[in-house]
């Protein structure tokens, strides 16, 4: 095997393509992390992140892409973290969105855990800021009460 | 189809933007706190006066200032709902600046501003804290009890139509 080899066996296994028409549908894909139903519908009504960007894929010039790191995929037989990128290219002569998905999962996942210890701890620190100075008003009150 | 309308909601890490979703559209609510990585989309389709909403609601991690989002997560959003934490100041010490940046940003997309864990707060304590919050005409809301989710959503539905 050749360097070119090792390399797309190696990005074969957590990376798909997809690739979707101007209107939505579907037009060839690799199943690699989740496969489409044997006659798919349009995509910009079954999948809601499509949805939400088509406006943006048909406004898309060729030889564009656009990405989105970190989303929280959960479609048919895959869920896990994947970043999204989409080029417009020229498919059989007319222009198509390459989707394509690269499974980021496991790395994402010891993010989530470092960012939540990160959270949990600001968080606690302000709520207990936030105590002191309450009690500290309540004492203050109280004390302008019973001189009064 | 009807009109589909991408929002996107922002605020500070633990405000309680995946707790409001999970409440609007699963009508759930866990008190553990799972932090969000990146953003996770869900939808609901909202109709009013008989037009249909496709609502599809972007949680976005929350960080300090939507200026350490990813740009492409804010790309193209028909609305905003901004979510404080009333018992967390930092969570509202700036919001005139972020009010001002998003709509520079985003010239087009109304913004709702939701004061979220009401429940925690007295009736004497709100009155308080609201009145003393940066700017006003906040949505007051509880995730945990469901008290004017649905509104807040429905007012941005509003405004998208
Ligand atoms: N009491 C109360 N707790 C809430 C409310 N909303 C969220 N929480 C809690 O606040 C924490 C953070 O909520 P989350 O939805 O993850 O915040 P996010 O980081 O903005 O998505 C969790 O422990 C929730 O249970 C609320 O309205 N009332
Ligand atoms: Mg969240």
């Amino acid at each position: 095997m050749k360097l070119q080899d090792f390399k797309s066996k190696f990005l074969r296994s957590w990376v798909q393509f997809v690739l979707i028409n101007e209107k939505g549908h579907l037009l060839e894909t690799c199943n690699t992390l989740f496969s489409f139903p044997d006659s798919p519908g349009n995509l910009f009504d079954e999948i809601p992140f499509l949805e939400s960007i088509s406006e943006l894929l048909a406004d898309l010039k060729p030889g564009e892409e656009i990405s989105f790191p970190c989303i929280n995929v959960d479609l048919s037989d895959f869920s896990g973290f994947c970043d999204y990128v989409f080029y417009k290219i020229n498919y059989d002569g007319k222009t198509a969105t390459l989707w394509i998905l690269m499974n980021f999962t496991d790395h994402y996942k010891n993010l989530m855990g470092l960012q939540q210890q990160r959270n949990e701890s600001v968080i606690q620190k302000e709520l207990l800021e936030v105590e002191k100075k309450m009690l500290f008003w309540q004492e203050r009150c109280s004390g302008i009460k019973t001189k009064g | 189809m009807g009109k589909s309308k991408k929002v996107i909601l922002l605020g500070n890490f633990g405000v309680g933007k995946t707790s409001l979703v999970r409440q609007y559209v699963f009508h759930q609510f866990s008190e553990e706190y799972m932090t969000t990585i990146g953003v996770r989309i869900d939808k609901k389709v909202v109709t009013i006066n008989r037009d249909e909403v496709s609502m599809i609601i972007w949680d976005i991690a929350g960080e300090s200032t939507h200026q350490k989002i990813p740009d492409s997560y804010k790309l193209g959003a028909h609305g905003i709902i901004y979510v404080i934490d009333v018992l967390r100041p930092s969570t509202y010490k700036s919001i005139e600046d972020e009010m001002i940046s998003l709509q520079e940003l985003l010239p087009n997309a109304p913004i709702v501003k939701v004061a979220n864990k009401i429940d925690l707060l007295t009736e004497k304590e709100r009155v308080e804290i609201v009145n003393n919050l940066p700017l006003n005409d906040y949505v007051l809301c509880s995730a945990k009890n469901g008290e004017n989710v649905e509104k807040a959503f429905y007012k941005l539905a509003g405004k998208l139509i």
